[in-house]
């Protein structure tokens, strides 16, 4: 059965809620090693308002694990497991692949009222981000229909179902985030202050239910590396002078004469120009 | 000549002929094995190891977990595999990276541009995918991002990577001095909102080594949403 309603929690008391929940993890790179392959696993209680004993390949990890936390990693070597996990009301048995360097197994509620739980596993995508940059990860796992994610009021992430997630690299910083139905308005989750980490990977997984008022995020924060290389000083992108003004460079070996000398024309009467022609050709369009 | 020549030489053919033949036949079938091993075979780390003897004898029962897919709405964020111009003309794309000199190693190929590997993807929602070419070299001409010269505001400029493509509309063309490009770098920052910079050489040339005084920098903002390719 679906938790009893708790209280309605307000937008001003998940922020604390959110930010009690950040799972700091520390990752090792993964390492060079072929022979023998193994798995970081994350286990993600999304079930609110419940304790569950978590068991992996018949072994107990914990006994009593409540909603919204972020057990492991557990190291499994690749290839495929079983994980169990026991409430007073119900108990839920999945088998899963471990195949990358790091994945969640998530305990919560389907989409629709269901009498147990559900399991879903998602990849950790823990590839070095852009310096400067977090990669963010907003998954669905609540008894909700497909929503939106937005940012300062406006769809960063749009239509996403139970099941789902979406990933994208953003600059570190700490954003105003909140749920909303896709298409509309009214916050199913937040607004919340969500930080993201650079060079890190911070996973969110809304969970519980509007209706119950267990409406919640869970918040993973999975260490990765920062990858690219810094910006630029110098972009040296010409060594003939072939579209310098004044050259004619309609010569014969030239490879596209004719949109060259369009660029003849532009650089010969400079920046200022450049501008002046744009105005005109917009004119004569007209 | 003798029979004897002619029957040693006879025979020299013939085992040349054998050793060929052997040889061809050795080689057809190492060939085989290798492609039957890519094909077949996973990699040995994707190979499952044999069951623990911990595992319980109840696992083969359990229903498999679900598998978090992506959101139908958003592409996967990819990094630009070619540019396709105003002119239509569309160029191979290649990741780059600044040297510790601070300049971007474009690719030498006047017919390739450069993504820079500090920048932002298609896919995804802030910060600037910079894309930089050649504009020309003594060996080869003038190559296609001199199309940069002539492109003007509301020119469509798209970017396509291994699954989707986004479109662009160029909302200003610039000149800046090659010496100050990263004053007041916003064109590399990873903030703001998403927007394509392609860059490459322009403005009078120093052929006692300065090259090119200044930048083109051209920059668009994206139309739409990314599109799956060939959907």
């Amino acid at each position: 059965m679906i938790p009893a309603p708790a209280t309605t929690r307000s937008a001003a008391r998940l922020l604390p809620a959110l930010l009690a929940a950040v799972a700091v993890t520390s990752l090792a790179l993964p390492t060079a090693s072929a022979a023998a392959p193994t798995s970081e696993v994350y286990v993600v209680q999304g079930v609110p308002n419940a304790e569950v004993a978590v068991t992996v390949d018949g072994k107990e990890v914990e006994s009593a694990v409540a909603s919204k936390t972020v057990l492991g990693p557990v190291d499994l070597p690749s290839g495929e497991h079983t994980i169990t996990f026991s409430s007073a009301d119900w108990t839920v048995t999945k088998s899963f692949e471990a195949s990358s360097p790091s994945i969640d197994v998530v305990l919560h509620w389907p989409a629709d009222p269901s009498n147990e739980p559900e399991t879903t596993v998602f990849t950790n995508d823990i590839s070095p981000v852009a310096q400067g940059k977090g990669r963010l990860t907003v998954a669905h796992t609540a008894v909700v229909p497909p929503a939106d994610v937005r940012v300062d009021g406006e769809v960063v992430f749009a239509n996403i179902a139970n099941g789902e997630f979406v990933t994208a690299d953003v600059p570190a910083d700490t954003y105003p985030v909140d749920i909303v139905p896709t298409g509309g308005s009214s916050p199913l989750l937040g607004p919340v202050d969500l930080a993201v980490k650079a060079g890190a990977l911070t996973r969110v997984f809304a969970i519980g239910q509007p209706q119950a008022g267990s409406m919640d995020a869970v918040v993973q924060v999975v260490s990765s590396s920062e990858g690219g290389s810094d910006a630029p000083t110098s972009v040296a992108a010409g060594s003939a002078g072939l579209v310098a003004p004044g050259r004619d460079i309609a010569e014969p070996g030239t490879q596209r004469p004719v949109a060259a000398i369009g660029g003849l024309a532009a650089v010969l009467l400079g920046a200022v120009a450049v501008v002046l022609l744009d105005g005109r050709r917009r004119r004569s369009t007209r | 000549m003798g029979p004897n020549h002619r029957d040693r030489s006879r025979r020299r053919r013939a085992v040349v002929v054998v050793l060929l033949v052997t040889a061809v036949g050795v080689g057809t079938v190492l060939v085989r094995q290798g492609s039957a091993a890519s094909r077949d075979d996973p990699p040995p780390s994707a190979r499952a190891p044999t069951p623990a003897p911990s595992a319980p004898s109840t696992a083969p029962s359990a229903a498999p977990a679900g598998v978090g897919q992506p959101a139908p709405s958003t592409v996967a964020p990819q990094r630009p595999e070619s540019v396709r111009l105003p002119d239509g003309i569309s160029m191979p794309v290649d990741v780059v990276a600044t040297g510790d000199d601070g300049v971007l190693d474009l690719p030498s190929d006047i017919d390739r541009a450069g993504w820079w590997d500090g920048g932002s993807r298609i896919g995804e929602p802030y910060g600037a995918i910079v894309v930089a070419a050649h504009v020309d070299s003594v060996t080869a001409g003038v190559g296609p991002f001199a199309e940069l010269l002539s492109t003007r505001r509301g020119d469509t400029i798209r970017v396509a990577g291994s699954g989707a493509t986004q479109q662009f509309e160029v909302t200003s063309v610039r000149l800046k001095p090659r010496a100050s490009l990263s004053e007041g770098a916003s064109i590399f920052s990873v903030r703001g909102p998403l927007r394509l910079v392609l860059i490459t050489c322009a403005g009078p040339f120093d052929a006692d080594g300065g090259g090119y005084r200044d930048n083109l920098i051209v920059q668009a903002s994206p139309v739409g949403q990314p599109r799956p390719r060939d959907g």
